[in-house]
């Protein structure tokens, strides 16, 4: 059937599948700035103005817009002109992965059309239909408030010469300074390149079968019928695709995760799992091709529930013979660790208290906007190119050329524009099976998954069950803490050993004490899988124990901040359980040279008003009244310390060379996932080199052209990769210094490189670009250039100290955030801009830990909430004030004193809100997340004198 | 993902029902489409688009001092949040609820009709309609009817038969007056109602001389609390009597769990936004 309409002005005519949705016909004209995030309506990346109205192109068939006016996001503007919205959100550094950003301009725009001067809630309500996963919605709110009020073009990377965005006492020229990403304004005109925007010829799309059972064995599998569909091109089974164990972890080689899954396998163990895989010429085939395999499946009994799964009797769920690296596959234990420091009985044995309590928390899914999605091709030269939404290329290169037994000499992987990842793209979740069917078909494939494959089929945070004891002297010291944590991992063991070694390693040194155990059994059961997110552990483990410290101070009758920082750890200090938990093995000594811990506390204390109201509490009494006579108000805090890097095993590479204009090409094996790391690695660059940041071109990443890195995982690229960045800049000054000492006739000590110059002592001069020239075309003819690696074996902790104000009903237990500050020791914030933006993201996502988002299964282990109507994430109008604080510590072994950010945020949230519950309520909550119904159980039971938790004072008294 | 082959596209609604019962198969009306193009559907073989039908007023019917009002089914959401004739009506519970629809892009492309019909989880307009005694103008190939809303909730199989297009919503003038709220509980503040309840009052003097209480979210299809109607009326205007009926509504539903909220919160809840509506209708300030 035929369509006409007007996309930004030029009209169209159009012959589309009545069926077809506008999200696809516009993205086949060529408007690739509308992005596929959910295909549900809920996610807003798809959205376009309609007649000047914001709707969701992927819940519009094509057919409904017959003479109506369409625009996409390079209706607004382009590099050339941009609009002053696009504009104003690069400059404040808004657009993080930008996948969810194209569609948020939109609605700003129609949004100020309709409204000239919105209050920030008529922004926030304008932006409801725009999930961003990484950010916390405070620089689009700004930037927004900006084009509004006239004040475009006055912050961010504008103001940076003010004080709020330059950091480092003016020792650096870029460093320290809220550059504007590197990308450059078409990362929010609709012109970032993700993997969806590669167009191939003879393009097939793949799709998954998978399996209804949550346990079955593959009896038979009939592909015939779905063969027989003309334009199917290729089904795959474990008939017929090699049986290669190993672990979908992008870690380092070895992998510490156990080889216990194939391709495809003749048994299924979650609800999801693959059962085949198939190409065909259109996404609608390749779904009616999954449909006509036909698989007779013996049924086996299920084990949903990690208590259960080392009962003798359970149902073994990996009996397979071939997997390896399985703690004890018979009794499902995936991974086990335990590590002791000191005594621990004897330590509880002196204690004058003993405090014992357990925690639990959910399954939650990463959610990035942008959902897994893998091209494969041959190119012109027989060899395999990948090109995926992934954080860990070169892990990437090696497990597809293993699980395809194809020479790895034959793979690249290309990284290109990443749409959010937050960890769950550390897995190898399609690549190895779409380039299963490239092989198989000698064809482009592209493999995007659903966005309820997304959430049910990839990978998830663990949940734990964490029991936490610790022993105290009469005047709160800590003699002794001890930590058992039962880890289920799910239908497979990625990550199964280093998470929960994380929730210890990472959580338990903050506080001291002599005597500390931990141990972790991680188990199988026939659920969602468990993987690497943000916060790889650490946010389970400070959930725990940031409301248990809470829970000893209140027992005790100490204040609950003077209580943490009195044990908390300082500098100089040694990390005790460094070297027993390590990546799976014995790890490294660790000192905290730097601990800003106090001065995180201090100016967290002062903007949320700690001190006024801790005094405005009457004596006894809990929490204030609210808003309304059925709500009070509470204010709680969260400390965290995180990691920078995996020490030893984490290695990053940079590669510099020189152009003839006095231009660097940065070529990094490191990934930006959204963050903002290309950026910050070109500052560090620019810093070494004297020039500006933007004179720096950043390529990143690709396996045959860049250096190997790990890639973005473990909060190291700041730390790690950028050391590489450091190091390979160096060694490229220093030939460039030796080119223009030629060209000076000085000898190249002394002489420095600054402001696009070449300085010597006696003050004679010359341009970069003077001696790039000289270097390439002079006699000497060299290209500088330079490859470094870097490996460390510190670990610098960034400290966090967080607070928060809640208001809770009373009868319906719904928790309002009000707002939440968290201030960040980072050591040095390269870009302070860029860093606030992973604060304010990191808390926004715990937000959703702690309150609204739970995968939740049916007794057949099936996800019932597998969309993201039913799977709650905060929106612009759910997300309170954030205030991301940034403390400067130096940390000496960190490129320009910086450690990481990205992940600690997400560390403080959860405790923070479960203590300000408290702090309202004087109901202890243990169990995440906080839903209304789970909160109001609490409530009740304590008003019953069921859990005997409560403090007392006013909670229950109402007008 | 839709994977259909026929698609008609009427330009009014007459047309819509005669091409319904022309075309073989499984069929479905379809306007915002919010709901039924994401969840698709193997067993439909065609759909009708009622784009282009028009059915997107909204205005006065008849003279007086309280003339109904008559919504087109196909209006969207977002425009019934902004129009100041439904803002006029009763309180402007119909605003309210509509407001509190999903997010300001599904708002965009959703419709009146829509929400009335969507089923499997509680959308937010009926409760506010059922308070205002709300009826259906349904249209098919034999002409056009009226249902009252209670009758197409309570009786739906029986009174909507298969090729109904609704085309009106029609709000009659003698609820225009009445002092009304309309509260919704998620578990975020954009979300998909736990339970969403709206409560109507004709105040006498110091006494309720008629009261009106729905909700939506138990698992059952939305509906009046007619035994909380009923215990209110003639009762003083009083915070413990908005208790009492709060009370009384969660033991007049029974409601089902599903993975938002257990039967036994919802029960709760009922009652909860029962007494939060009828307090805010009443002008109690609660805080």
């Amino acid at each position: 059937m035929d369509v006409g309409f007007t996309v930004n002005g030029a009209p169209v005519r159009v012959t589309i599948q009545p069926s077809e949705v506008l999200l696809d016909t516009l993205r086949r004209l060529g408007w690739r700035g509308v992005k596929a995030g959910c295909r549900a309506g809920s996610c807003g990346s798809c959205t376009v103005l309609l007649d000047g109205r914001p709707v969701p192109s992927c819940t519009v068939m094509t057919a409904q817009v017959e003479g109506a006016a369409v625009t996409t996001i390079e209706g607004l503007g382009d590099p050339a002109s941009p609009h002053p919205l696009q504009s104003e959100f690069l400059a404040r550094g808004a657009a993080q992965c930008a996948y969810c950003m194209q569609g948020m301009i939109l609605s700003a725009k129609a949004l100020l059309d309709e409204n000239p001067n919105p209050d920030e809630e008529a922004i926030r309500r304008g932006l409801s239909g725009n999930i961003c996963r990484c950010t916390g919605y405070v620089k689009a709110i700004d930037a927004i408030e900006a084009v509004a009020g006239g004040a475009a073009g006055e912050g961010g990377a504008a103001k940076a010469g003010g004080p709020a965005h330059r950091a480092g006492d003016g020792r650096f020229a870029t460093v320290g300074v809220s550059e504007a990403k590197t990308e450059g304004i078409g990362l929010v005109a609709g012109l970032a390149k993700y993997t969806d925007d590669f167009a191939f010829e003879g393009l097939l799309h793949g799709r998954i079968k998978r399996s209804p059972h949550a346990h079955a064995r593959i009896v038979a599998i009939d592909t015939s019928k779905a063969l027989a569909l003309p334009g199917v091109h290729a089904v795959l089974t474990h008939e017929n695709v090699p049986r290669v164990p190993f672990s979908t972890a992008g870690q380092n080689h070895p992998e510490p995760s156990p080889y216990d899954c194939v391709m495809l396998d003749r048994k299924v163990r979650f609800v999801g799992d693959r059962v085949a895989a198939v190409a065909a010429e259109t996404p609608l085939l390749a779904k009616r091709a999954c449909d006509l395999i036909e698989v007779e499946y013996e049924v086996l009994p299920l084990l949903l529930e990690p208590e259960r799964a080392m009962d003798p009797g359970a149902p073994v769920i990996h009996d397979e013979e071939d997997a390896s690296g399985i703690a004890d596959a018979s009794r499902n234990l995936a991974a086990h660790v335990d590590a002791e420091v000191g005594d621990v009985a004897k330590g509880f044995d002196s204690a004058d208290r003993v405090f014992e309590h357990t925690y639990s928390v959910q399954y939650i899914h990463a959610n990035p906007t942008e959902p897994h999605i893998t091209a494969t091709y041959l190119d012109e030269k027989d060899r395999l190119v990948v090109i995926t939404s992934t954080q860990v290329p070169f892990h990437v290169r090696r497990i597809v050329a293993r699980v395809n037994e194809f020479p790895l000499w034959r793979v690249r992987v290309i990284k290109p524009r990443i749409g959010g990842a937050f960890g769950v793209k550390q897995e190898v979740v399609l690549e190895d099976v779409c380039a299963a069917l490239t092989l198989r078909t000698r064809r482009p494939v592209k493999l995007r998954l659903d966005r309820d494959e997304e959430l049910a089929a990839t990978r998830t945070r663990h949940p734990q069950t964490i029991r936490l004891r610790t022993g105290v002297r009469s005047d709160g010291s800590i003699v002794a803490r001890e930590m058992k944590v039962l880890t289920n991992s799910g239908a497979y063991g990625t990550h199964a050993l280093t998470v929960p070694s994380n929730t210890g390693s990472k959580s338990l040194p903050l506080y001291r004490s002599p005597n500390i155990s931990f141990s972790n059994d991680s188990v199988y059961t026939n659920l969602a899988v468990g993987g690497a997110c943000r916060g790889y552990g650490a946010p389970q483990g400070y959930f725990a124990v940031d409301s248990h410290m809470d829970e000893i101070a209140h027992a005790l009758g100490i204040d609950p901040v003077e209580y943490r920082l009195a044990n908390a750890v300082r500098e100089g200090d040694e990390d005790p359980l460094a070297t027993k938990l390590g990546e799976g093995k014995e790890g490294f000594r660790r000192i905290f040279r730097t601990n800003g811990l106090a001065e995180c506390w201090e100016r967290v204390g002062e903007v949320s008003g700690w001190d006024a109201w801790r005094a405005s509490l009457a004596p006894g009494e809990t929490g204030r009244p609210g808003s309304r006579s059925h709500t009070r108000v509470g204010k709680g805090v969260g400390f965290a310390m995180h990691g920078s890097g995996i020490p030893g095993d984490d290695m990053g590479g940079a590669t510099i060379k020189a152009n003839e204009d006095g231009s660097f090409n940065l070529l990094v094996g490191a990934t930006d996932l959204g963050t903002g790391s290309d950026t910050i690695l070109a500052q560090m660059a620019a810093e070494v080199l004297g020039v500006e940041a933007r004179e720096i071109v950043v390529y990143s990443s690709d396996t045959d052209r860049t250096p190997f890195d790990v890639g973005a995982y473990a909060s190291s690229t700041t730390y790690v990769s950028g050391g590489a960045v450091v190091k390979a800049a160096e060694r490229v000054r220093d030939r460039m210094l030796h080119h223009a000492a030629a060209l000076l006739g000085e000898g190249p000590e002394g002489l420095v490189c600054a402001a696009g110059r070449v300085t010597a002592a006696s003050g004679k001069s010359v341009t970069l670009k003077e001696v790039a020239t000289a270097a390439m075309y002079g006699e000497e003819k060299e290209q500088v250039s330079f490859t470094a690696s870097n490996v460390t074996y510190d670990c610098p902790p960034p400290f966090a100290a967080a607070c928060t104000t809640v208001e809770v009903d009373l009868e319906t237990g719904r928790v309002d955030v009000h707002d939440f500050a968290c201030a960040i020791d980072l050591g040095f914030p390269i870009n302070p801009a860029l860093a606030e933006g992973q604060i304010e993201g990191g808390v926004l996502m715990g937000l959703g830990y702690a309150l609204s988002e739970e995968m939740l299964f049916d007794g057949k282990g099936r996800m019932l909430n597998a969309n993201l109507r039913d799977y709650r994430v905060f929106t612009a109008v759910d997300a309170p004030r954030i205030k991301a604080i940034l403390v400067t510590t130096n940390e000496p072994t960190g490129p320009f004193g910086a450690k990481s950010v990205s992940e600690i945020p997400v560390d403080v949230v959860a405790p923070a809100v479960a203590n300000a519950i408290f702090a309202a309520t004087g109901v202890r909550l243990r169990d995440l997340p906080f839903t209304p119904e789970r909160v109001l159980a609490g409530i009740e039971a304590a008003a019953g004198g069921g859990s005997g938790d409560r403090t007392g004072g006013a909670t229950g008294d109402r007008p | 993902m839709l994977d259909l082959e026929v698609l008609h596209r009427p330009t009014t609604p007459e047309e819509a029902v005669r091409l319904y019962d022309a075309t073989p198969g499984n069929g479905l009306y379809v306007a915002g489409g919010t709901v039924l193009v994401p969840a698709g559907s193997s067993r439909l073989d065609y759909l009708i688009d009622l784009s282009h039908v028009g059915l997107d007023y909204i205005r006065r019917e008849g003279d007086g001092p309280a003339p109904d009002l008559a919504i087109g089914a196909g209006v969207r959401i977002a425009d019934l949040a902004r129009n100041a004739e439904v803002a006029a009506v009763a309180s402007g519970i119909v605003r309210d609820a509509a407001s509190a629809v999903a997010t300001h892009t599904v708002r965009n492309r959703a419709t009146v009709g829509g929400n009335i019909v969507v089923s499997h989880y509680p959308t937010d307009l009926p409760a506010a309609l059922l308070v205002l005694d709300a009826r259906l103008e349904v249209l098919n190939g034999e002409g056009t009817r009226e249902i009252a809303l209670t009758e197409f909730y309570g009786n739906r199989r029986e009174v909507h038969e298969k090729g109904d297009l609704i085309i009106e919503v029609r709000i009659p003038g003698e609820g225009r007056g009445f002092a009304a709220a309309f509260e919704k509980l998620g578990r975020l503040k954009v979300d998909i109602a736990i339970v969403n309840c709206a409560a109507a009052l004709r105040i006498d003097g110091d006494a309720i001389a008629e009261a009106r209480v729905a909700v939506n979210g138990t698992g059952r299809p939305p509906s009046r609390l007619r035994e909380v109607e009923s215990f209110l009326a003639g009762k003083p205007v009083a915070v413990s009597t908005f208790e009492e009926a709060g009370r009384v509504a969660s033991g007049s539903v029974e409601p089902r769990s599903n993975h938002r909220a257990s039967a036994d919160y919802r029960r709760k809840m009922v009652g909860v936004l029962t007494k939060r509506t009828l307090l805010k209708a009443a002008g109690i300030d609660d805080r």
